[in-house]
């Protein structure tokens, strides 16, 4: 099974903690270095068998639902007909915004959606003085 | 329980239309959650935390909701603005109490919202930022200038108002 650290763990953690709809937090988690290293460190194959055990715990633990959403993230970075099928038959309708999490897997892993990190630590932000904002109308 | 799907509509919430919105109410998490917590703060130092951690409400739930509930459906958005009557404001017309929607420049959902607490005077010559009270999904509500946040970097702001 994929292990993930602690360091990992935070970070996917901080994704769902500020997600107010199942698209952020699909979109931001694919985009955290963490994900991204299990996609870059971990076959396919690997990314099935490790969500499988992480959704077969009875009672689940929110740490093993968590590394299962990052690990089924990780898997729709790489595109093909095998995780194209299981994303077609798993069923996440007990998880918060699982079937949210599927269809957006599915897309992205359909449609090949990449993500490239440019800088996997991203510096704090920092106050904006000036007014500017985009805005939309 | 964290992440397990606590089901649709625990209370009733309407549009002025009287249409029913889908709103949900979930778990508050710690554990883990805490340390990530803890990351926002750091990252985001000028931003004041207003309540703890909560999971009853989101963002949109504050703005829409009273606090009461959390909507996480972007359809949902949509129709509340339609039919609770809500038009754009410019940004030189910006009041507080008005609302800021975040809206993801690629997928177009509203991912954020917030309340406008404070606008800069058109006679002040410094022109301080726009700040805003919002609800950083499962987390604290937060005082913060509108684009120290985690939502303000791929997404578009919009501003508006129920004018009646």
């Amino acid at each position: 099974m994929v292990q993930m650290t602690q360091e990992q763990l935070v970070e996917i953690a901080n994704v769902y903690l500020g997600a107010n709809t199942p698209f952020y937090f699909f979109d931001n988690l694919r985009r955290t270095a963490a994900v991204q290293a299990l996609a870059r460190e971990s076959s396919a194959g690997d990314l099935i068998t490790s969500a499988n055990e992480l959704l077969a715990q009875h009672p689940p633990y929110p740490n093993s639902i968590l590394q299962a959403f990052a690990v089924l993230c990780a898997l729709s970075l790489k595109p093909n007909a095998v995780s194209a099928d299981y994303f077609r038959n798993i069923d996440l309708s007990a998880f918060r915004w699982g079937s949210n999490f599927l269809y957006y897997a599915s897309q992205y892993t359909n449609n090949n959606v990449r993500v490239e990190l440019t800088d996997p630590t991203p510096a704090p932000a920092e106050v904006h003085q000036d007014t500017e904002v985009t805005v939309r109308t | 329980m964290l992440l397990i799907n606590a089901g649709q509509n625990p209370i009733v919430v309407q549009t002025r239309a009287g249409n029913t919105i889908n709103v949900c109410q979930c778990a508050t998490v710690y554990g883990i959650f805490q340390l990530a917590d803890a990351e926002d703060h750091a990252k985001h130092r000028f931003a004041e935390p207003r309540t703890g951690l909560s999971g009853y409400y989101n963002c949109h739930g504050l703005v829409f909701a009273s606090r009461r509930a959390a909507i996480d459906d972007f359809s949902q958005i949509a129709r509340i603005l339609k039919e609770d009557g809500y038009e754009v404001v410019q940004p030189e017309d910006l009041m507080p109490g008005d609302i800021a929607i975040y809206y993801d420049d690629t997928s177009g959902e509203a991912v954020h919202s917030a309340f406008v607490v404070s606008v800069p005077h058109p006679a002040d010559p410094v022109k301080p930022p726009i700040s805003v009270v919002s609800k950083w999904g499962n987390g604290r509500e937060y005082l913060h200038k509108i684009n120290d946040c985690k939502y303000s970097e791929r997404s578009t702001i919009a501003f508006l108002r129920i004018r009646g």
